[in-house]
């Protein structure tokens, strides 16, 4: 017994706890939840010592179900949506932020108060905000002369994902912003000034140096992105729960409602293994190629 | 022109700035405003800026209807946040530390843990808490928060250790004072500041949870102010002043928790880069 491997089992002891937690609270829900999709898990069958075993029936179900492709669609649009405005609008605010200037710490500052806000208040908030007949948007619009009747944002089917998309894009800029000034601050001057030394515009700049050098946190920050937009569930369940007429049921509002509001929790969960897969291709992704601890497995 | 723009640049710049600061003051602003309207003045077209006669009353009212939804929240996110900070320390600095193969795969399992959708978890927990009788009781919930703030925290407080050098550890067991000690009153002293990021973090992400309380708490007394809010827009869909009233009430622990951390809570994001 070296002092090596006496110190690695106190190690080993010292991680036991959390690596029991994980194992119980994460590893085994993800176990159980496969094992349930192949289960008949409805009101009338919950009680049972053992559920009756339905092989891939519930998959069959879910893959059959007209909203199936509905909300595939749905999740599509909401993250594209949401991931192009909020890196475009957090981007320009990260680079617009980074001069000196009076005040650009204290506005930075601010908007990050938009992320701790938690989800369901931010959603009731904007749901408010966002009212057809009452709503400060459309008073504001309407006041400008732009629209002549109230857009129904949250309530018209064809604008709700418009709507939803908007008060999640405020909620995620603060996030694209904070990682892109992150990845600003480490970038070296020495390039820029040689750069103002040649008289290379700014627009030259942003292109031929910030953008390339850039690259690595572009691509974290997108990946991030895409992988916390696609679970977005309490800010969706709040503002519209899915609706109008399924406006805006994304997968996971979907795999909720097959659960909780019709009770087949089977087919519940077999939803969410949809997205479980969908979620770890770009999770893999984004550990092999962007994390920060440096994993090259 | 080019030279006026040059001139004024810094003034041009503070006046984005400000349009900037407007677009995410004014939402926060109208929710506290809305809040303190009367039930006639919150549907005045043109909407007033500020409240004509705030009806103090009415808000008064609301928060005594929140007070027992706040202490729900309250007693979730202490826990939550105690259970994260008990194994985040733990797990992270054996992490740190262990030297195996096995290490890294650990940590590939933490960090995977740490970007799956709570939606995934939610059902499975569902059936098992039932069977276990644990739906109506804080434990579920606060166990369910903790399996996504506790990789965040194993994760975080990793890189911390990973950063101190290990002589101080050493001198301590040389001096024969037990591991466990040594780690408790030489060790995490060193990396408070990140203690003190994770619980921040933790905090808020617990304190703002929805879909395990909303899920797993049907009764009402239990209830967090995030599933009150909710319920709230739902019984109360026609008194918007209410419903800012109670999402105001929901909202100010956070702010205050803003206040008081934002240069940690700007750390945790940027060193984690972890998102809600």
């Amino acid at each position: 017994m070296g002092f090596e491997s006496r110190n690695n089992r106190f190690y080993m002891k010292m991680m036991l706890p959390a690596i029991v937690f994980l194992a119980a609270l994460v590893v085994y829900p993800i176990v159980y939840n496969f094992r349930l999709s192949l289960q008949d898990a409805t009101l009338r069958t919950i009680r049972l010592p053992e559920m009756p075993f339905v092989g891939l029936g519930n998959y069959a179900s879910v893959l059959s179900n007209p909203l199936f492709p509905v909300s595939m669609a749905r999740t599509l649009v909401f993250t594209a949506g949401s991931i192009f405005f909020q890196f475009v609008i957090g981007f320009a605010l990260a680079l617009f932020l980074f001069r000196q200037f009076p005040l650009n710490k204290f506005v930075r500052t601010t908007i990050i108060m938009g992320w701790v806000l938690a989800p369901i208040i931010v959603g009731t908030v904007w749901s408010w905000l966002l009212n057809t007949d009452h709503g400060l948007i459309n008073y504001l619009l309407k006041t400008a002369g732009i629209i002549g009747q109230g857009i129904g944002w949250l309530t018209d089917p064809n604008i709700a994902m418009r709507g939803v998309i908007i008060a999640n894009v405020w909620f995620g800029i603060p996030f694209n912003m904070l990682l892109l000034t992150g990845g600003l601050s480490a970038l070296p001057t020495d390039v820029y000034e040689a750069a103002d030394i040649d008289g290379t515009s700014p627009l030259q700049k942003f292109f031929f140096i910030t953008l390339p050098l850039m690259k690595p946190t572009i691509g974290a920050v997108l990946m991030l992105g895409t992988i916390y937009t696609l679970r977005v569930f309490d800010l969706l369940w709040v503002m519209t729960k899915g609706g109008p007429v399924n406006a805006t049921t994304t997968l996971p509002l979907w795999s909720y409602q097959l659960s909780f509001d019709f009770f087949n929790l089977g087919e519940g969960a077999a939803a969410s293994n949809i997205l479980f897969v969908i979620m770890i291709v770009f999770t893999l992704l984004y550990i092999k190629f962007f994390s920060e601890e440096g994993w090259d497995a | 022109m080019r030279s006026l723009l040059r001139k004024h640049r810094r003034l041009l710049l503070t006046v984005i700035a400000l349009i900037v600061f407007a677009l995410y003051v004014l939402p926060i602003y109208w929710m506290i405003v809305s809040g303190f309207k009367s039930p006639t003045e919150i549907y005045a077209i043109p909407p007033t800026l500020w409240p004509r006669n705030a009806s103090f009353l009415e808000f008064w009212e609301v928060l005594k209807s929140a007070i027992p939804y706040l202490k729900s929240s309250f007693i979730i996110a202490f826990f939550a946040t105690a259970v994260t900070l008990v194994l985040g320390a733990t797990g992270g600095y054996g992490l740190a530390r262990l030297k195996t193969k096995w290490t890294r795969w650990i940590l590939l399992c933490f960090l995977i843990a740490q970007m799956l959708p709570n939606i995934l978890r939610v059902t499975p927990l569902f059936v098992i808490f039932l069977k276990a009788n644990l739906l109506n009781n804080y434990v579920s919930v606060i166990l369910a928060i903790a399996s996504f703030t506790v990789p965040f925290a194993v994760i975080t407080l990793r890189t911390a250790f990973l950063a101190l050098p290990t002589d101080l550890e050493e001198a301590a067991l040389i001096d024969g004072s037990g591991r466990f000690r040594s780690f408790l009153y030489i060790v995490l002293p060193l990396v408070k500041p990140h203690l003190i990021i994770v619980s921040t973090i933790s905090l808020i992400w617990s304190y703002g949870d929805f879909i395990f309380p909303l899920s797993f708490l049907r009764n009402r007394a239990m209830q967090p102010a995030t599933v009150g809010l909710y319920n709230f827009i739902g019984a109360e869909v026609v008194h918007w002043n209410r419903v800012m009233a109670f999402a105001t009430v929901t909202a100010l622990p956070l702010m205050i928790i803003f206040m008081l951390f934002q240069r940690h809570i700007v750390q945790g994001l940027t060193v984690g880069g972890v998102d809600k």
